[in-house]
This record gives C-alpha cells, sequence and structure tokens, in this order.
C-alpha cells in the first residue's frame, strides 16, 4: 500500500468512525501538522457528501427517524417513572384486594401460564380444517392434511410433507406457518423462530401478524417475556386477554 | 452484551427483522448516557452522536456483516466520541467560514466593487461544475455491474430489490452489500477526479 493509499485507509477509518482512542489522538494531531493531509480529508469529505446527496438513501433517513422517535420514547417512560417503594405499595395493596376476592369468591384466578395456554388454544390462523372439496394433490389439500398431521402431534412428518414447498407456489406462506410451529413443538425452538422471522418479511404480507402471534407466544413458553413483548400485549391484569400488539 | 446474544440481534437484522435491533438500541443508550453527557453537555446532542454511530455500526455489521467486536457497547462509545470529535471540527470549520464569510462582507462593503462580486459568483460556479463533472465521470468508470446498481437506486420507479436476480445475487443482503461497496468505489473514483480537475483549473488560470 503507498503513502496515498495509506492516508485513503486511515480517513476512511476517521470518517466511518472506527478509530481507537490512541489513533484519534495521532489522527487529530496529523491534521495540526500536516496541511496535506488535512486539505486529502476536506476533498474526501467534500467526496463523501458529493455522493451522499446525488444518491440519497431513504432507508438510512427512515432508520435515522424511527431510532429517534424509538429513544424520544424512551426519554418520555423515564421521566413518567414512579418511585419503586410506590410501585411495592400498590402491588402489595392490589395482591391483598386480590387475595380477599379470591377467598370470597372460592375461584382462582388465571395464571400467565393458563394465558399463555389459552392463547395457543385459540389456533389463530390455523383455520385449515375448512378447506374442503379439493383434488388431493392440489396444494391446498396438502396444507390441510398436514394441519391434520400437525392436530394429531405427527409435527415429524409435518415438517417432511411441507419441505419441498417453495415460494413460487401457492399457499406457501401457510406451508411456513405450520412447518415453523411444528418445528418448535420438535424442540426446534431456534429454527421454528427463523421460518417465523421469514414468513413475518414475507413480500405479501398476508401471515405476518399470524407469525407475529406465535412468535411472541413462543418467546412467552420460553419465560422472555421482553422479547414477547415485542410482538404482543401482555395485560398486568390476569382476567385480561394476551392480545398482538 | 454476550457474544451470542449479539450475534443473533445482528443476525435478525440481516434477515429483516429489526426488532431486536431496535431493543438493543434503547438499553445501549441508557447505559452510555451518563458518559455522552460528559462530552456533548445535551441529551438532544448525545442523541444525535449516538444514532450517526449507530447508523455506521449498523453499516458495519448488518450490511457489510464483519466480526463483531468483543464488546459492541464499548466499540459503540468509541464510536459515538469519533462521531463527537468530527461533528466538533465540522463546527469550528463552519464558525470559522462564517467568520470570514462576514469580515468578506464587511470589506466588500467597504470596497464595493461589482467585479469582487462577479468573480465569486464564477467562482462558485466553477466549483459546482467540478463537483457535477467528477461525480459524472466517476459514474463512468464504475463495472457495468455497479453502474447498474447506482443508476437503478436514482431512479426512484425501479427497486434495488428488482436487481437481485438479473444481476445474479443470492440473497437481497448480498446485493445491499454490493451498492454499499460501490458506493464506496464512486466516492474514492470522485475524490481522485475533484484533485485532478481541480489541479488542471489551477493550471490553466
Amino acid at each position: 500500500m503507498d503513502a496515498e493509499e495509506k492516508d485513503i485507509a486511515l480517513i476512511n477509518k476517521y470518517l466511518d468512525f472506527q478509530l481507537s482512542e490512541k489513533e484519534l489522538v495521532s489522527f487529530e494531531k496529523k491534521l495540526t501538522t500536516d496541511t496535506n493531509f488535512f486539505q486529502k480529508l476536506q476533498t474526501y469529505q467534500q467526496s463523501e457528501t458529493i455522493v451522499t446527496q446525488a444518491f440519497e438513501n431513504s432507508k438510512h433517513q427512515k432508520r435515522t427517524e424511527q431510532w429517534d422517535k424509538i429513544l424520544d420514547s424512551e426519554e418520555k417512560l423515564e421521566k413518567k417513572h414512579i418511585p419503586w417503594r410506590w410501585i411495592g405499595g400498590i402491588a402489595a395493596g392490589f395482591i391483598l384486594v386480590l387475595s380477599i376476592w379470591q377467598f370470597n369468591n372460592g375461584q382462582q384466578e388465571p395464571d400467565i401460564n393458563t394465558r399463555i395456554a389459552d392463547a395457543w388454544n385459540k389456533k389463530i390462523g390455523l383455520s385449515y380444517n375448512i378447506i374442503r372439496g379439493e383434488n388431493k394433490d392440489s396444494i391446498r389439500q396438502i396444507i390441510r392434511s398436514a394441519f391434520e398431521k400437525y392436530e394429531n402431534g405427527d409435527y415429524q412428518k409435518v415438517i417432511t410433507k411441507l419441505k419441498d414447498i417453495n415460494q413460487t407456489q401457492e399457499a406457501y406462506e401457510d406451508a411456513l406457518l405450520l412447518r415453523g410451529l411444528s418445528l418448535y413443538r420438535t424442540g426446534n425452538t431456534t429454527a421454528a423462530l427463523q421460518t417465523l422471522d421469514s414468513l413475518i418479511q414475507h413480500p405479501t404480507g398476508r401471515k405476518s401478524y399470524v407469525a407475529k402471534w406465535y412468535e411472541g407466544l413462543i418467546y412467552l413458553d420460553e419465560g422472555n417475556l421482553k422479547a414477547a413483548r415485542q410482538f404482543l400485549e401482555i395485560p398486568s391484569d390476569n382476567n385480561q386477554e394476551i392480545k398482538l400488539k | 452484551m454476550a457474544d451470542e446474544r449479539m450475534e443473533q440481534i445482528i443476525s435478525k437484522a440481516i434477515q429483516g427483522n429489526e426488532l431486536p435491533f431496535n431493543t438493543f438500541l434503547k438499553e445501549t443508550f441508557t447505559a452510555l448516557l451518563p458518559k455522552l453527557l460528559v462530552l456533548t453537555k445535551s441529551r438532544d446532542e448525545a442523541k444525535e452522536v449516538f444514532i450517526i454511530s449507530m447508523q455506521k455500526f449498523w453499516e458495519c455489521f448488518v450490511i457489510k456483516q464483519q466480526k463483531l467486536p468483543h464488546n459492541s457497547i464499548g466499540y459503540i462509545y468509541i464510536m459515538c466520541k469519533n462521531a463527537w470529535l468530527l461533528q466538533k471540527r465540522e463546527q469550528e470549520r463552519i464558525a470559522v467560514l462564517n467568520n470570514e464569510i462576514i469580515h468578506t462582507q464587511v470589506d466588500n462593503q467597504i470596497n464595493e466593487s461589482p467585479e469582487n462580486s462577479a468573480f465569486d459568483r464564477e467562482m462558485e460556479a466553477e466549483e459546482h461544475t467540478l463537483k457535477h463533472k467528477a461525480l459524472t465521470m466517476a459514474l463512468e468508470t464504475l463495472s457495468p455491474k455497479c453502474k447498474t446498481i447506482m443508476e437503478t437506486d436514482l431512479d426512484p420507479k425501479n427497486q434495488l430489490k428488482s436487481l437481485q436476480e438479473p444481476l445474479g445475487y443470492t440473497n437481497y443482503q448480498a446485493l445491499v452489500q454490493a451498492k454499499y461497496n460501490c458506493k464506496k468505489r464512486l466516492v474514492k473514483k470522485v475524490y481522485e477526479l475533484l484533485n485532478q480537475l481541480k489541479e488542471t483549473t489551477l493550471l490553466n488560470r
């Protein structure tokens, strides 16, 4: 690498914010002592500006706006923070009232596990049993048959049956959904989440809400409340249902 | 931040699921804010510097898919320091430039002459032409693939994704990476041509 290329590589590192603390000090010193290098930096920055302005990156801009909103909303949450002793007091009072209510009514309230089970049992987006009258080799009958196996707990058969359905086929998203859920049932959580992720990102978006619902439920099953909350509203009131965000 | 968790976050972002990355963004900003406030003195400035740095972090590890550092949060802090210094330098440069403009305007008012104003306008127009020429010439030096990618990016009617199959990219992320590399090559070429054109202009005066 000749001297010019070394200078450009160093300038690139600087503009990409990749200099270490030590390198930054040395860089700043070089700028003040080497006017030629300073001129190179200015021209390189100018070149970056010319290209950036000509090829404005709308995704970059959208990401900046999105992150700005996220960090602003985080600030608002921090400002609404109530001291922990108040939260403790309110929670204790709530538990007391609840216990008295339960004692009086002789009823057990559904806990979070019951609510999760109820959410799974809704079988949202899985109304494949209504498919009728199709040729047995048609893709929709294949999906229906796979769903029946899923209902019977033959998860490995579902995975095998649907593995060859490709993106160009109708009902590809339904195949992805059933495969994803079956992968989860066979203990392959990582593959299940990846499959549901790809369904969320699928261009048609037809099953993206359903995929988000199940991805949230899987995270809940795994005890990862934080990840689940990206997809689901999980009310603290145990009488309220889990909902999609 | 465990390496495995960070790798999963980046992997999901590459696949198009930005939610875990957004969570990481919030957590990291909260963790780094006290240190950033030492530099910037205001939350808004700290947020600006942080977002600029995270865009670069995204470029390095989601688009270019470079190897993750051992300590991502520490790395991001250093990036923020870089960004803050660059911003400070730019602000100082603009302040100096503004001072020069004010002095020139005052001088011009005292020594007002139409020739001075016309000369300034000519210099500005020349600078603009040089930049446009450098960009046009640089685009011509790109490979056919790069040229197609950059030209499609300019056309609001065309989507970059439509080039994935025709140009033979296995996935959309590979195409995004290629666009990033083409842009870098273009910047370097514009830089070389700007230098050459400026020298030629000086020699011709």
